[in-house]
């Protein structure tokens, strides 16, 4: 049997109890209780199969997946967090914008990817059509958003290649058969690769398997776009991908949406809905695991609208180009939600949206995502900014030409910033300092670039957390496991 | 249009685009700002007596740093000035000038600026400063402090305590401990005593530093606990809390452990984690 949670002891005494109490009350009144089927005949099972100990010892999970099937809804409370106030948050609804004349795809998007280039510049591609594999694994391909012809491949050193761009001309599409395995028909299409591993980040390997999934149904960054307006414009289409990343695993699918009514309407064995409700960082993969209790296992992360382009692909058996983003900042002219392309020409997608001055178009959220000129994979905001209104003054004082750090005031904001049980200020002195043991040791494992961005802001030192906690895991990663 | 060139905006460095408010610098100016009401107050009090030793340690801690700057390649901050201030309304009046400036350089010099600064010592060398003072000079006697010192120090501590400059637990542990341990000794401290003297100002300004106290959470509580336990060790029977000698001992083994505290806290998560995660 694969377990999914494990937890305290104290936990599952508590589990245990409730049950053997819910077994004692529906024996003395005659009345069933909820819980008494499950969880009772469960423990027993265990005490006469393997005695009290085993019981102890036993990884909740045997508990839990009895409440994947009652589909018990968990509420969390995230306290701490930031609710920083950007100016030009986007309205809630969802147009059309401006027509695409190039997309691109980037290399820095991908982690763990040593790309073998399947196309030749000038050459004419469809939609869903392979474009590059991973050296290592060749069964994991990328395939083009676009129908166009390749105009240009970027590569720069370590054969890593920076971009591959197109130029769009035409509506060809690839047809795949969907009546086969899930994971086959996603390798090929290209959509596994919207897959990212905990931890690490980086795209699944073929073959590899998660003891669950978690589907990011909200979104607590600045400026960023209300998933359950995306996801109610394409409710079919979500709820097929969701029961399609079902057969992925052994584990539930585990939905993380904000509070209010639940986002899928059809209930289905294996999914469970988890409500967060607070700032950010509570709409991050990082703090839904360490609420969910599945820190430290292997665990897959995908968006809200990846898993409708998964269901779209079901449907249709073609891949749909579309990507809602959040078109949103203090330099857009009129901050809402638009339906572009993946890996769109931002200069295409902005012509006419900018107001008057010198701005930075961040593809991504303003804190964890990058300055760039195509829309990143898996990328659901574009950002635009003034340039220099955020950085108030160099983070690093100047002395003669020489970059001095500045120190770490440690505040107490840092602790509502990062999941529970890890400890801000000694991570980032462990980060600072290139001590990826320790990092390690507080939890480094546990998080991605996206979590620590927060830290970035509000660290005095002016160090980017995201930059070197991305070093260490790079560097843990090639430790044996 | 102009879209984005790598590498061309925020003064050449790849940091994070968005910043938080509270920068190094302008944590600095708000503690300076603070300090203003209790400064004037000590002035006040003791009128122009107060503006040689005022003279003297500003010029004391800007030389030693300005020294440093040029010998060592330290960057120049102002987080000496906070240490100026603070050390004159605690020693101004009664430190003859003396053993002020060797007080202050000893403190300035090995509680800091050997660190590379504040924010990189271990120590608050207002801490050091005073605690040689109380060494090398047992005949120089801390008289109470201005009338208005506890109230002027008031808006201070709430800006600190509400922008998190300052962290509450650290007060709220260092408070609590206080009054249970001087309860559990026989009330060995007139805790009515605390509204007067230097009580808040130094367990603001110099416990509750958030460069020299722990930077855990839990660490923070058994950092303030420690210390208000340390205040009535020291304080011993009779004694009043809010003295110099028995705070600034107190704050100064601390300081000391703070690193310890943490160490443990950071201990104990990693245990937990570990036994989590099997």
């Amino acid at each position: 049997m694969r377990l999914v949670y494990r937890c305290a002891v104290s936990d599952r005494v508590k589990f245990l109890s409730s049950g053997v109490l819910s077994t004692a009350i529906s024996s003395f009144t005659g009345f069933r209780t909820i819980d008494s089927d499950h969880h009772s005949v469960i423990a027993f099972q265990l005490i006469i199969g393997h005695g009290w100990k085993a019981v102890l010892q036993a990884p909740l999970g045997v508990f839990v997946r009895c409440d994947a099937i009652k589909r018990h809804k968990m509420k969390f409370t995230i306290r701490g967090g930031l609710d920083l106030r950007i100016h030009g948050s986007p309205k809630q609804s969802i147009e059309d914008g401006a027509e695409i004349s190039s997309v691109a795809l980037s290399g820095g998007d991908l982690r763990g990817i040593r790309p073998r280039m399947l196309v030749q510049p000038e050459q004419r591609v469809a939609i869903g059509q392979p474009l590059f594999c991973d050296r290592n694994d060749p069964e994991v391909m990328f395939t083009s958003p676009a129908a166009g012809v390749v105009s240009h491949i970027d590569r720069s050193r370590r054969s890593r290649f920076e971009t591959i761009e197109m130029q769009c001309d035409g509506k060809k599409a690839v047809t795949f058969d969907t009546s086969g395995d899930v994971r086959e028909v996603l390798l090929k299409s290209g959509l596994w690769t919207t897959l990212t591993t905990r931890p690490f980040g980086n795209v699944p390997k073929s073959s590899a398997a998660a003891e669950a999934i978690l589907v990011t149904a909200i979104d607590t960054n600045p400026l960023a776009a209300d998933p359950t307006v995306i996801v109610q414009s394409a409710q079919a289409e979500f709820e097929l991908g969701l029961k399609k990343l079902t057969s992925l695993v052994d584990g539930p699918v585990i939905i993380c949406q904000a509070a209010g009514p639940p986002i899928i309407e059809t209930e289905r064995k294996n999914i469970r809905i988890a409500e967060f409700r607070g700032k950010h960082p509570a709409g991050l993969p990082g703090v839904h695991l360490e609420r969910l209790k599945l820190g430290g296992q292997r665990v897959w992360q995908i968006g809200y609208q990846d898993v409708i382009a998964i269901g779209q692909l079901f449907q249709n058996g073609q891949l749909s180009p579309d990507q809602i983003v959040a078109l949103a900042g203090p330099m857009a002219r009129n901050p809402r939600l638009l339906r572009t392309r993946r890996g769109a020409n931002l200069t295409d997608m902005l012509a006419g949206e900018a107001l008057d001055g010198e701005l930075i178009v961040f593809s991504g959220s303003v804190l964890s995502g990058r300055p760039a000129t195509f829309l990143g994979h898996r990328h659901v905001q574009v950002c635009l900014m003034p340039a220099n209104s955020g950085v108030q003054q160099s983070p690093y004082s100047q002395h003669g030409n020489r970059n001095v750090p500045m120190p770490v005031l440690p505040n107490e904001t840092f602790e509502g910033t990062l999941p529970r049980n890890i400890l801000p200020v000694p991570l980032m002195r462990a980060l600072s300092v290139g001590d990826w043991e320790t990092a390690h040791r507080l939890g480094a494992k546990d998080l991605l670039e996206e979590d620590v961005a927060l830290l970035s802001t509000l660290c005095t030192s002016g160090a980017d957390y995201g930059a070197l906690l991305r070093r260490a895991l790079v560097d843990l990663e090639g430790l044996p496991q | 249009m102009n879209l984005y060139r790598p590498f061309s905006v925020s003064s050449g460095s790849n940091a994070p685009y968005m910043r938080g408010f509270w920068s190094y610098e302008r944590a600095t100016w708000a503690t300076l700002f603070c300090l203003i009401p209790p400064l004037v107050a000590t002035l006040w009090e003791n009128g122009g007596a107060l503006f040689p030793a005022l003279v003297l340690s500003v010029i004391t801690v800007v030389g030693w740093q300005a020294l440093f700057v040029a010998r060592r390649k330290i960057p120049q901050r102002r987080g000496v000035l906070v240490s100026a201030v603070i050390f004159v309304v605690i020693a101004g009046s009664d430190v003859p000038l003396f053993p002020a400036v060797l007080g202050l350089s000893f403190g300035i010099i090995l509680g800091e600026l050997v660190f590379g600064g504040r924010g990189f010592s271990f120590l608050n060398p207002v801490v050091v400063a005073l605690a040689f003072i109380i060494f090398a000079y047992p005949t120089i006697t801390f008289s109470s402090p201005a009338v208005w010192l506890t109230y002027a120090s008031i808006p201070g501590a709430v800006f600190l305590i509400v922008s998190r400059l300052v962290s509450w637990r650290m007060l709220a542990g260092f408070v609590v401990s206080l009054i249970a341990t001087s309860s559990l000794f026989g009330a060995v401290i007139d805790l009515g005593s605390l509204t007067q003297g230097y009580f808040l100002f130094i367990v603001i300004f110099l416990a509750c530093d958030p460069a020299t106290s722990a930077c855990t959470n839990s660490g923070r509580w058994a950092n303030g606990i420690l210390s208000g336990f340390l205040v009535c060790v020291f304080t011993g029977s009779g004694g009043a809390a809010n003295e110099v000698q028995p705070l600034i001992m107190a704050i100064f083994l601390g300081s000391i452990f703070a690193p310890l505290i943490d160490r443990i806290v950071v201990e104990i998560n990693v245990f937990m984690r570990s036994r989590r995660n099997g």
